[in-house]
């Protein structure tokens, strides 16, 4: 406990948390979302299972709690200078323009998210209200009608549930969420209530919602899982999660999806905490608080989530359905799935996508904070005016991503640049900032203040020294694995042209491997075994005849060089190199409307910061010194 | 539906392994134990008037 006498604000403080569980719960359910429930168990149980827990831990104590506690820091700090945007927080405390800056950086990250994830939170809550209609036991026993066989009714099933997931989400058509289906309907429900709460502030809006919604999702999150531990042979599916493959252990992969892991769940480094933190009086502890919200994040994910989908999954659907890599594909197909075998599957899919839908209220609360205080400290607006402009920029650039919902490539390309790349950034300058340019002795002093627990001294060699380098090296390597593919896809010519020769490459391969197989019936469709199945020696001599047709440059052939066969697939490549032309240049569009909104954000940092944050930064240093003064004069 | 006995006898059988099972309440055990501390510390500390004022910074209004 710190006995330094208490701090003063330097500036009139507009809205304070009233509790710390307030703030504890607030900062936790900003942290669990669906991150935690859908993508965890996808990522331990395809990364080792349960040796994927040992650079998961490793990277909580080395990546996610040193972050917290920078971010719950620089956040008090800046509120004590009455700031509560990441560009006045991070100028109040550097004072460099490049400071804006970076802050504006921080502050794009959470409003792109939300709008994306405000569809993401729709869907849950259409999930929520079908299920509790009874919509997916209708779906899924129209889907095993006559069915009796188990293998062929998890067929049945998971195909149902895939298709009323690409329905619900237009993932065929671009424009057909628009068409009037339910996702739309709760699409503007989610931004209402969203809005509503933010409308009501800090006290009586946020921390209202959250000291309710948290222990009631913890509360269902509870009841699923004694359902599913009570399962019979539930230790088959226990044993699939956590039975670990130390081999995994030596591939860096694993290390990455641990880390990124670790960093995307706990919500760190990107701002949110940051606008949550200077809510704090400047004597409330920040310490014990941050180490709380991260261990209720850890027990949701870890316990509430590791024990429950991907085992029960397991001993209902089996190892492929269970081990599905995506956290859309676990957690909008395999789990409808899974309530269809489980008794009283209407009522647990009804609270479990219930409890899905509060945790991603509670997140995108906290990615709508950020902005609105940086409209009323930059700008001056009132509550009213800046909710309604932010509702008006975040429905502005939700409508797009949802528009082009086919295959969700709109969301996943936003997601990709915005909620990966722009966070390992953000993250890292945020830890830079506090260890090197504040300095990690006045900020471990800083935070020391209030604190209701002491920081081990490791942490000062951490934050200055391991922390960053730890985030730069996956930084680095992730951008190695995933950039290449997200550039290449912003490129029309070359997407189109790939899609056509594919088409091409895989006609030429099936009618080589028939002639292989059965020669003079080339021309008959017969289906042809998966490519794995068949002779490595026909597969080979199948891609060497394909090359010598096609050529080996990855070009697209031109079409007079093309045999008489292969021209019958013109019009089927031509469609794929279109679809493909038309991705790109969706990809491209996302990303150049992306920069341009980033441009703006630094547009507008600046000028808030010459129209009022200067100001209350001037107010602040003055009020700073007179107390300095007559502490002297006291002395 | 399939009655639930019969969907979960043709699942395959793997078990819990001795590993498994170390690993699964090692960090069962971590994480309770953290979520424990922490919840209970912020549970039992009062939290500490925000400012002691001194019998003379209260201005009682008398001239």
């Amino acid at each position: 406990m710190s006995d330094q006498l208490p701090a003063p604000s330097l500036a009139p403080q507009k809205e304070n948390w009233t509790g710390k569980l307030g703030v504890v719960l607030a900062v936790a359910g900003s942290a669990v979302g669906l991150g935690n429930f859908l993508r965890f168990p996808g990522q331990a149980v395809n990364n080792g299972g349960g040796a994927f827990m040992i650079p998961y831990i490793i990277s909580f104590l080395l990546l996610g709690i040193p972050i917290c506690w920078c971010e719950w820091t620089l956040g008090r700090m800046g509120g004590r200078y009455g700031q509560s945007s990441a560009p006045g927080i991070y100028q109040a405390l550097w004072r460099h323009p490049l400071a804006r800056y970076i802050g504006a950086f921080g502050m794009m990250i959470p409003i792109v998210i939300f709008m994306y994830y405000v569809f993401l939170e729709a869907v849950c809550m259409t999930y929520t209200v079908e299920f509790a209609r009874g919509t997916f036991s209708d779906l899924f026993a129209q889907a095993t009608a006559g069915v009796s066989q188990h293998d062929q009714q998890v067929t049945a099933v998971t195909g149902a549930a895939d298709r009323h997931f690409g329905d619900t989400c237009g993932l065929g058509q671009d424009g057909s969420v628009f068409s009037g289906g339910m996702v739309i309907w709760c699409v503007l429900v989610c931004f209402a209530a969203n809005f509503y709460i933010i409308y009501r502030g800090i006290t009586r809006g946020i921390e209202w919602f959250c000291t309710y919604a948290m222990p009631l999702l913890i509360g269902c999150a509870l009841i699923v899982l004694v359902r599913a531990l009570t399962l019979p042979n539930i230790t088959d599916g226990l044993g699939f999660m956590w039975n670990p493959d130390w081999a995994k252990l030596k591939d860096p992969q694993v290390w990455l999806a641990a880390s990124s892991q670790i960093f995307f769940s706990l919500s760190v480094g990107f701002g949110l905490i940051l606008t949550y933190a200077s809510y704090l009086r400047p004597d409330d502890d920040v310490v014990l608080s941050g180490l709380t919200a991260s261990s209720v994040n850890e027990f949701c994910e870890v316990i509430l989530a590791g024990l429950t989908i991907v085992p029960v999954a397991f001993i209902f659907l089996g190892a492929a359905a269970a081990a599905t890599p995506t956290a859309f594909g676990l957690g909008f197909v395999t789990v409808p799935s899974i309530m269809h075998f489980m008794p009283a599957g209407r009522f647990f899919g009804t609270m479990w996508f219930g409890l899905l839908t509060l945790a991603a209220i509670t997140s995108s609360l906290s990615m709508l904070q950020p902005a609105i205080a940086f409209l009323e400290d930059g700008f001056g607006l009132r509550r009213h005016g800046s909710t309604i402009l932010l509702a008006v920029v975040s429905l502005a650039g939700a409508a797009p991503v949802i528009y082009f919902s086919r295959d969700l490539h709109a969301l996943d390309v936003t997601d990709f640049w915005v909620g990966n790349f722009m966070i390992f950034v953000a993250a890292t300058a945020m830890v830079i900032i506090f260890g090197w340019v504040i300095g990690v002795d006045r900020g471990l002093s800083e935070a020391a203040r209030g604190a209701e627990l002491a920081i081990p001294r490791v942490f000062r060699y951490l934050i200055r020294y391991v922390t960053p380098a730890f985030l730069l090296a996956i930084f680095v390597m992730w951008c190695r694995t995933n950039a290449p593919e997200y550039v290449d896809a912003m490129k029309p010519h070359a997407q189109s042209d790939q899609a056509a020769r594919a088409v091409y490459e895989q006609a030429a391969f099936d009618h080589f491997v028939r002639e292989a197989l059965r020669p003079g019936s080339t021309d008959q469709p017969g289906a042809l075994p998966p490519r794995e199945q068949l002779d490595p020696a026909v597969v080979a001599s199948a891609e060497r005849q394909v090359a010598a047709v096609l050529g080996d440059s990855e070009g697209l052939p031109l079409a007079d060089t093309l045999p008489e066969w292969l021209r019958g697939h013109q019009a089927e490549a031509e469609q794929a190199g279109a679809d493909a032309r038309h991705r790109a240049v969706v990809a491209r569009g996302v990303f150049v409307c992306l920069i341009g909104f980033l441009l703006l954000l630094f547009v507008l940092s600046e000028w808030a910061y010459r129209r009022r944050i200067r100001q209350a930064l001037f107010a602040a240093d003055r009020i700073e010194q007179l107390l300095a003064d007559q502490e002297e004069d006291d002395q | 539906m399939t009655p639930l006995a019969a969907v979960i006898a043709t699942t395959p059988q793997q078990g819990l392994s001795p590993a498994g099972a170390v690993v699964m309440i090692l960090s069962v055990a971590c994480v309770l134990a953290l979520v424990t501390f922490c919840v209970r510390r912020i549970f039992t500390k009062p939290h500490t008037p925000e400012r002691m004022h001194a019998p003379l910074d209260i201005d009682t209004h008398d001239t």
